[in-house]
Parts: C-alpha cells; structure tokens; sequence
C-alpha cells in the first residue's frame, strides 16, 4: 500500500516536472511556429477557404464546417496552444512557490505578469473566436436598419477628403445614441463598433456601415498593458544586472 | 527640389562606413535628414513602401548600433567587426530602397492616424534591434573556441529591448485594427508571420533561460531570427496580399 503511494506519488512528481519544464515551453513554442507556418502557406494556396475566415461569423463555425484537410492545422495549433497554457500555469505557479530561492520580487514578477497578460489575450481570442460577429451593408441617407435589439438611422453623409457619416440609434422610436462614423472612428454601442468602411455619392448618398462585435477585445487590451509592463520590466531588470 | 540625391548619397556612406566610423555616422545623418525633410513636406512620417521603410531601417540599424560600445575598453577588431556588419547591412538595405519608387501620394483616410505611425514605426526599430543582435550573433559565432561571453549577453540585450519593442507595434496594430476595421486581428498571411516572430523571439528569450542552450545555440538562434524577420518584412509582402498592401 505504501509502495503504491510512493509510486503515484512519484508518476505525479514527474508529471509535474514534465509540466513545468522549460524544455516543454521551448518545444511547444517551436511545434507552434512550424503549424502556423504551414497554416500561412495554406491560406495563401486557398484563398477561397481562407477568406472565410474574416467572415463575419465566429472562427469556430469556420473551424468545424470548414474542411479538415484545410483547417488541421488550425486544430493542432490551437491544441498545442492549450497545451502551452497549461505550461505557462504551471511553470508561473512554481515559479512563485519557490520564491525564496529567487533574488527579488520584481525579478520574480516580471515573468509572471507576462504569463498572465499571454493568458489574457489568449482569453481573447478564444471570446472572439466563440462570439464574433460582423455585419455590414450599405445605408442609403435617411433610411434605417434593423440590427438585434435596437435600429441604425443614417441621417447624414460627407463625402470628401475627410468622409463622415452621421448615424442614430433607436430602440422602440426612442434615441439611444447618436454619432458621427469616420475612418479610424468608430461610434461604440453596447458592445457593439459602428463603423464607416466607405461613402458613396452616385446614383444616391449613402454608406457602406460595418457593425462589429468582438467580445474578446477589451481582455486583449488587458492582457496587453499587463504583457508591455511585464516585459518593460523584465528590460529594465535584465539590462540593469546582464 | 528633389531630394532623391540625399538618400543615394547614403548609399556610399555606408559603404565608407566598412573602413571608417565617421562615414557611419554621415550615412545615418543623411538619412535621418532625407526622412525629416520627407515627413515636413508630405505632412506625415514616411513609412509606406518600401523605399521609405527600407531607408527607416537602415537609418534605425546605424542610429540604434550607436548604443553598443563595441571599441570599449580598447577593442579595436571588434569595434571593426561590428561596423562593418552593421555598415554592410545598413548599406545593401539603403541600395535595394533606391529602386522601389518613393509614395508621395496622398494616404488613404485609413493609414491617417497615429496608431499606423506608431505600429509600423515601432515595427522598424525593432526590426532594428533584432538587426544588430544578428550582427552580435555572427561575430560571437566567428570567434572560433575563445567566443567572448559578453558579445553573447549584448545580443541578448539588444533582442529583449527588440522583443518589447516589436510587443508594443503588435500591440498598437492591434488597436488600429480595431479602430479601423472592427477587428483587433484579421487572419492574413502577414499577421500569422509576424506572431511566428513574435512566437520565435519569445522561444529565444526562453532558450536563453537554460544555461545549456546559452552560447552557440542561443546566438545562432539570433542570427536565424533576423532572416524571420526579413522574410516576414519583405519576403511576405511581396509573395502574399494582405491588409498590410495598400
């Protein structure tokens, strides 16, 4: 009974060696690379089913409707990316419990917030990924259009060197929001982005409105400040003791 | 006036720049003044196409290799060494710039923000830095048995503060994405290249972390990321159209 102990124990331990191996990282990292590498030449070799995937549907309809002969590596990106997460987890929760054997806090930090902000944006995408959608269309001026939960009024357009449209909101004949769509400046609306992709004069004024939502966006940011902090750092310690 | 000459002219400087310091230093000042009197007149910093990108990076590899103090301590071969890569490259980039046609047009209302000056901006410089950890890179490999330690360390300094660099471009690309297309990444050929460099250079940070892999196999690693580097500036953006061409 005790030797049976000992001997799970030490199948855990080594599995939790392998877990927080720096060996493991490097490897996944480099299985990574190889997939998306493979991945870049495969939509370069079929736009008509890369294409798709700035649809405006979510990534995981492309992924699972699409063809696995196209999207396998994808797949295997993703799975080593899990695999990558559950590395970063580990290799940052051993890092701080040996904390005692490492020369300061911040050195011992600074990885760590750079972990966490990878796991963040990784968050991110897996949001958008799941819950992405666009819609886009043109709105002739002075019409509406009927999205979920509320309509788009285009009132006005500009055209020009500086194009602008301005757009209303509504919900039940009641004004929600009203703003002004340029390029570089979207109008934002529970969380959805309007935005001007283009204005045209002839044969009547009207714009081309992309309505967005990528509820992984404000995780990315997030996860962003916390790895530039991480990393800014990390620099300022490396640099100061290197 | 044109000022075409100002940026050939750059050319034989750093070509000068193989043999003496002082032709590095005019080539890079060149430089710096043919982008300055660019951005003055066009009204914005000059970083479409790859006439002015190609300039931006070799202005950035001279300007940024300043940092290292490579004759420090009397190291007179090294600090040769070290000028002429950097000259080398500084000088082949400024020569393939010369033959793509400088964009003197008007931006598209979408690039007319300061998140596209500061992603492909940012992008440059680290691109620089990682240049310079190459050149780092080649010279300790050259050294044969008695490589110098400290050669090693440097590029490894220069590739982090490249690495945070590069994170902050991405970052800012991202945010201009999001701006302008409803996005903050879009699945283009360019995008999965850069996060394949971005995804290298972090495989080379933790590389260097297991001092088995320090030394040879960390400096060639360096070296390597460079030609990443170049291919997913250049070599991308002429075989695969994404929303990185305008």
């Amino acid at each position: 009974m005790t030797g049976h102990c000992a001997s799970g124990m030490e199948k855990n331990k080594t599995l939790w060696e392998a877990l927080i191996s720096q060996r493991l990282a490097v490897w996944l990292m480099g299985l990574e690379i190889a997939f998306l590498l493979a991945g870049s030449f495969f939509m370069v070799q079929y736009k008509e089913v890369s294409g798709a995937m700035n649809g405006g549907f979510p990534l995981y309809l492309w992924l699972t409707r699409g063809p696995f002969a196209l999207t396998w590596w994808l797949w295997a990106a993703i799975l080593l990316l899990a695999l990558l997460t559950v590395n970063t987890l580990c290799c940052s929760l051993e890092s701080v419990r040996r904390k005692n054997r490492r020369s300061g806090l911040l050195t011992l930090l600074a990885p760590q917030i750079i972990h966490a902000g990878f796991l963040f944006i990784l968050v991110a995408h897996l949001m958008s990924s799941l819950g992405a959608s666009k819609y886009t269309g043109q709105l002739p001026q002075g019409a509406a259009a009927s999205l979920p939960g509320f309509d788009i009024f285009l009132n006005s357009v500009q055209p020009g060197p500086k194009p602008a449209a301005e757009v209303e909101l509504f919900s039940g004949g009641a004004l929600l929001e009203r703003g002004v769509l340029s390029p570089n400046h979207p109008v934002f609306f529970r969380g959805y982005g309007f935005y001007l992709e283009e204005l045209s004069a002839d044969p009547y004024p009207a714009a081309y409105i992309l309505v967005s939502r990528e509820p992984g966006a404000p995780w990315a940011l997030f996860g962003a400040i916390l790895f530039i902090a991480g990393t800014v750092l990390l620099v300022l310690l490396k640099t100061g003791r290197e | 006036m044109n000022l075409i000459w100002l940026a050939w002219a750059s050319v034989p400087l750093y070509m000068g720049g193989l043999f003496k310091r002082r032709f590095l230093v005019a080539g890079c000042l060149t430089q710096t003044a043919y982008l300055l009197i660019r951005d003055h007149r066009l009204g914005r910093v000059p970083l479409v196409g790859p006439h002015d990108t190609l300039i931006f990076l070799a202005a950035s590899l001279a300007g940024f290799s300043f940092l290292y103090p490579a004759g420090a301590g009397g190291q007179k071969n090294r600090e040769r060494s070290f000028r002429m890569l950097i000259a080398a490259m500084a000088a082949l980039f400024s020569f393939f710039a010369m033959f793509a046609r400088p964009f003197e047009g008007v931006l598209p209302p979408v690039l007319s923000t300061y998140w596209f000056e500061l992603h492909v901006g940012l992008s440059f410089f680290s691109y620089a830095f990682f240049g310079i950890g190459a050149a780092l890179g080649v010279m300790y490999l050259s050294q044969g048995q008695q490589r110098e330690a400290a050669l090693e360390k440097s590029q490894y300094r220069f590739i982090l503060a490249g690495y945070l660099l590069f994170s902050v471009a991405m970052i800012a690309g991202g945010v201009w994405a999001y701006l302008a297309w409803g996005t903050y990444w879009l699945w283009t050929a360019k995008e999965l290249w850069t996060s394949i460099v971005w995804l290298y250079y972090s495989l080379y940070l933790h590389l260097r972390l297991r001092p088995a892999w320090h030394g040879k196999n960390t400096s060639v690693a360096g070296v390597l990321g460079f030609v990443l580097v170049l291919f997913t500036y250049l070599g991308v953006g002429l075989l695969m159209k994404s929303s990185h061409t305008f």
